[in-house]
């Protein structure tokens, strides 16, 4: 079941999220665009 | 005291644990009505575990480091029969019916446990000013924070209640408290310490470590909670060690007199002989901003199930878990893209240094309420601002030590902050334990 979130906590909150979007979508536009860049790194795999 | 002072006089036989356990005991009786460090106290168990530990003593029987000393656990850790609230009003009756791995690898140790510590709610925030438990108070100024979210660890070990604690670190969750109370906590390599028995935060950030007064304190209580097959031993000395010391961002908009305590320790290492490298180091916003999404995410996973209580949240943390069901599926995947191209990025890097200095914290501890921060002539908004040097860390997996390296004119505790690559946690305890050594006694009260 999806929870809804209030209007006013919307409101809220909505430009924050956008603002930390906007930054992420502006790194991910840099990524290489290759089979190796879409691995995902997963913290056990620290090189040894 | 502390836990090698105390751990000596406990084998020669000049103090009891029971003696020391009622040492504690007193301190928590006299200052947590003010501090606010204990959400609970476990008095009648930790008398009867201590007198079982006297009475191995007596025997010749020694357990190591850790035999007989107090420790405080952080109450998202879980505790047999023993309530574990995780500073929240949904778990406030919760009761374990088990002991989580980490307790159970300290208790074997010998570590008497006198109480469970008070935390940021969920553990997600810096300030553990927390709605449901009380404002937990910084010993060196108790209109300040102690940082977050391991709060009250900090402010247990700082003022003297406890000789060891435990701490949960998902953004800088140990060495925030450590920095802004005066006291060292390791944020070992991910994976170091077995999370089992512990409520999580974000999956992939979450990390568990000791806070202590002492960076020796901490080994001895690191070595008995870490899984040992993958640690890598320390050199043999601290010679020739590469101190990587940042020319970027690691230095931007911070407090000047804590720019000037950590060049200081710099300097101090420089004298005993390790080679100082000015480093470029890669792009920290970008690695922060992938945190940031991924424990956005990775927290109301978690909780998800309860979010129908909202109010049992606080608004803060209701706030963070209501921003990351606004995150798309494909903003979290790209945010772990990232984290793997920086990933690589660091690992050149520390191809060429050994450890990295950089402050703990940009910032001594902010006064409580306080949602925004002037550092020179900048305002920042206080969370970002004292997370911005130790987020990133929890992304790549590295050990993160914070410890003392002075304080401000006003007698606030300034952090220093070593980083060290994955699985070499005892290389930064080791430099550290050399930085403490040479900047004298500067942690606690």
């Amino acid at each position: 079941m999806d929870i809804a979130i209030p209007d006013d906590q919307l409101a809220r909150i909505r430009p924050i999220v956008d603002q930390v979007i906007l930054d992420l979508r502006a790194l991910t536009a840099k990524l290489p665009d290759d089979a190796e860049s879409a691995l995902i790194y997963w913290p056990s795999e620290n090189p040894e | 005291m502390t836990i090698v002072e105390a751990g000596a006089a406990l084998r020669a036989r000049k103090i009891s644990a029971l003696e020391l356990t009622e040492e504690c005991l007193g301190q928590v009786a006299a200052l947590n009505p003010r501090l606010n460090a204990f959400i609970t106290v476990t008095a009648g168990s930790a008398r009867a575990r201590a007198k079982e530990l006297d009475r191995e003593l007596a025997a010749g029987a020694i357990r190591g480091l850790l035999h007989g000393i107090p420790i405080a656990h952080k109450d998202l850790i879980y505790t047999k029969g023993v309530r574990t609230t995780s500073g929240s009003k949904l778990f406030e009756n919760f009761v374990p019916d088990s002991d989580a791995a980490v307790v159970r690898k300290l208790d074997a140790a010998g570590a008497v446990m006198i109480g469970k510590t008070g935390l940021h709610e969920l553990a997600y925030g810096v300030t553990s000013d927390n709605p449901h438990f009380g404002a937990i108070r910084n010993p060196h100024d108790a209109d300040r924070v102690p940082g977050g979210s391991s709060g009250g660890s900090g402010v247990a070990v700082s003022a003297g209640m406890t000789l060891l604690a435990t701490g949960t670190d998902t953004g800088g969750s140990i060495r925030i408290p450590a920095s802004y109370c005066g006291v060292v906590g390791l944020k070992p390599t991910y994976g170091l310490v077995d999370r089992s028995g512990v409520r999580p935060l974000g999956l992939t950030l979450d990390h568990i470590g000791p806070l202590a007064m002492t960076v020796p304190d901490t080994k001895a209580a690191f070595d008995a909670m870490a899984e040992w097959p993958r640690r890598r031993p320390a050199p043999q000395t601290i010679q020739h060690i590469r101190v990587g010391l940042p020319e970027n961002f690691y230095f931007d908009r911070v407090d000047a007199e804590v720019a000037a305590a950590v060049h200081e320790s710099v300097r101090a290492m420089e004298k005993a002989g390790a080679k100082i490298v000015p480093v470029r180091v890669p792009d920290v916003n970008a690695l922060n901003t992938a945190a940031r999404v991924i424990l956005l995410v990775e927290a109301p996973s978690v909780f998800e199930p309860y979010l129908d209580q909202r109010d049992k949240f606080g608004a803060d943390v209701l706030a963070l878990l209501d921003q990351g069901r606004l995150v798309h599926g494909t903003d979290y995947v790209n945010a772990q893209r990232v984290r793997k191209t920086l990933v690589g990025e660091f690992c050149r890097l520390f191809g060429r240094i050994d450890c990295l200095f950089t402050p703990t914290t940009p910032i001594t501890a902010p006064r409580i309420g306080e949602k925004q921060v002037r550092i020179g002539s900048e305002v920042e908004d206080t969370r970002l601002a004292t997370t911005r040097f130790v987020r990133g860390f929890n992304a790549l997996g590295y050990p993160a030590l914070s410890l003392p390296c002075g304080k401000t004119k006003a007698g606030l505790p300034i952090g220093l902050q070593i980083v060290g690559r994955p699985y070499e946690d005892d290389l930064v305890l080791m430099v550290g334990a050399e930085v403490e050594a040479r900047n004298g006694p500067v942690s606690g009260l």
